[in-house]
């Protein structure tokens, strides 16, 4: 085994354990783009990641130089990146001096310095999230050793972000349901004081806090919380 | 990432092949998996001012996490306050750590009983209780096991967030928590208002009463909403 592909296998082997242990994204991100560039023939990569309106927003790259920034963000509108987060196929270009595609985005990749680029899709079954853009300063087409090797990254970061994503989710829906449990219990007990404050039953107490509510522009919740700590009581709400 | 053993316990559950929620399935797997005579999967409010069973299966569940409520003591509180599984094999030989719960828990003729803490990540939702009228602790995997089972009942529960039906996690809170806890807490305020002392204090009183009149929590907040009862300062 090649020193090259000894490293390969232990770049897996880090991604992988990143998706069973303690995840840190920021870290998965790097991982992936350094490798592509240690080893895996590009001389710049740059991870993107679409977000909530289909945005691609770069979340790594290996060259924190504006021109090379810029170039990933060009991809927004036309670009290897779109079309290969589009299709959820690799997109090759081996000379992007002579090619006709993309002109705007060929035109300043060719001045950044880079002549040949590959985009590689993130996709987990027939979701794709992002796209892994390599750049090459000199032109032709990316090995193809490289280019699978790069692929086989793609997929397993693409996994640990979803993975990510998902705790993130389930972890704000548990927040939420917390804060649920908590109204309940302060609405209710706020229900209690103004029904022995008003010598009313709790039914009208809570109309009178809803609509008390509803008049300030405030949620319930605050409202009864400020019944519970002393700063509303029923002469204020009738 | 799915090991040998989850994968196990995945398809015990399938097989069982009952009606029911995925929650409710895995609820009920866990009496032949654990050796349990009961089981319930109960939300519970950060500060364990409420609570609500999601997910029962066996008897008397229910009611051991209601006792617990309104005690403010047992097994389950502590499991979820404290972030960690607990095991009780034996309540006869608790020490009084929870001489209320322990007194009417024995009572109804259980002697085991185990919590398992619920959460995603550190946020906590719940408690997954299970109780044997056989005393004795998990054997073999069936620690292990109930570790498991409870990771996947905090998913299910805050899939039912998450699957369309429910979009507002206030209506998930409202569709799945009992009715019958809002009045202890309206009954709390108003007798914080008779007593002119704080919420805790009011809650105490409450408790208190019910304690030396052998009545539930829940038939003393109902006469005090329904004013056929009132506390003084």
């Amino acid at each position: 085994m090649t020193t090259r592909e000894a490293r390969l296998n232990e770049t897996f082997v880090v991604l992988a354990d990143t998706l069973v242990s303690g995840f840190d994204l920021t870290d998965l991100m790097h991982t992936l783009v350094s490798t592509c560039v240690e080893l895996l023939g590009a001389d710049a990569a740059g991870l993107l990641l679409a977000d909530g309106h289909g945005r691609l927003v770069v979340m790594g790259s290996t060259d924190e130089a504006t021109r090379t920034l810029e170039l990933f963000e060009l991809q927004n509108e036309d670009g290897p990146c779109l079309d290969s987060y589009r299709t959820g196929e690799v997109v090759s270009e081996p000379d992007l001096a002579t090619s006709r595609r993309w002109l705007d985005f060929s035109r300043h990749a060719v001045g950044a310095g880079f002549r040949a680029v590959d985009a590689l899709p993130l996709r987990i079954r027939d979701e794709v999230i992002g796209a892994l853009n390599l750049l090459r300063a000199a032109a032709g087409p990316g090995d193809t050793a490289d280019i699978q090797a790069a692929r086989a990254l793609a997929d397993v970061a693409a996994i640990g972000i979803l993975q990510e994503r998902l705790l993130r989710e389930s972890q704000l829906l548990a927040e939420q349901l917390q804060k649920a449990l908590t109204s309940r219990v302060l609405i209710e007990q706020a229900k209690g004081v103004l029904a022995e404050q008003g010598g009313i039953d709790v039914a009208e107490a809570f109309d009178l806090l809803r609509r008390h509510a509803r008049s300030r522009g405030r949620t319930v919740r605050d409202c009864a919380q400020d019944v519970l700590d002393g700063r509303l009581s029923i002469t204020d709400l009738t | 990432m799915v090991s040998e053993r989850t994968r196990w316990l995945l398809q015990r559950i399938d097989e069982l092949d009952g009606p029911g929620t995925p929650l409710q399935r895995t609820c009920d797997a866990t009496l032949p998996l654990l050796d349990v005579d009961a089981a319930a999967v109960s939300l519970l409010a950060r500060d364990l001012s409420d609570g609500g069973i999601v997910a029962e299966a066996g008897d008397g569940a229910h009611a051991m996490i209601e006792l617990q409520l309104d005690l403010g003591e047992g097994p389950a509180l502590d499991a979820f306050r404290s972030q960690v599984d607990l095991q009780v094999p034996d309540l006869a030989e608790s020490d009084g750590r929870w001489p209320g719960f322990s007194q009417a828990a024995l009572a109804t003729g259980t002697r085991a009983v185990f919590a398992m803490w619920l959460g995603i990540g550190a946020i906590e939702i719940g408690v997954l209780h299970l109780h044997r009228e056989r005393p004795g602790p998990f054997v073999g995997p069936q620690a292990a096991d109930a570790r498991t089972l409870a990771e996947m009942c905090s998913t299910l529960v805050v899939d039912l967030g998450a699957d369309g039906r429910q979009s507002e996690p206030a209506d998930i809170a409202d569709a799945l928590l009992a009715p019958q806890r809002a009045v202890v807490h309206q009954a709390t305020g108003m007798v914080s208002v008779q007593i002119d002392d704080g919420l805790e204090t009011a809650l105490a009183r409450l408790r208190a009463y019910a304690f030396s009149h052998d009545r539930s929590l829940h038939d003393v907040a109902r006469d005090v909403v329904e004013r056929r009862l009132r506390f003084e300062r």
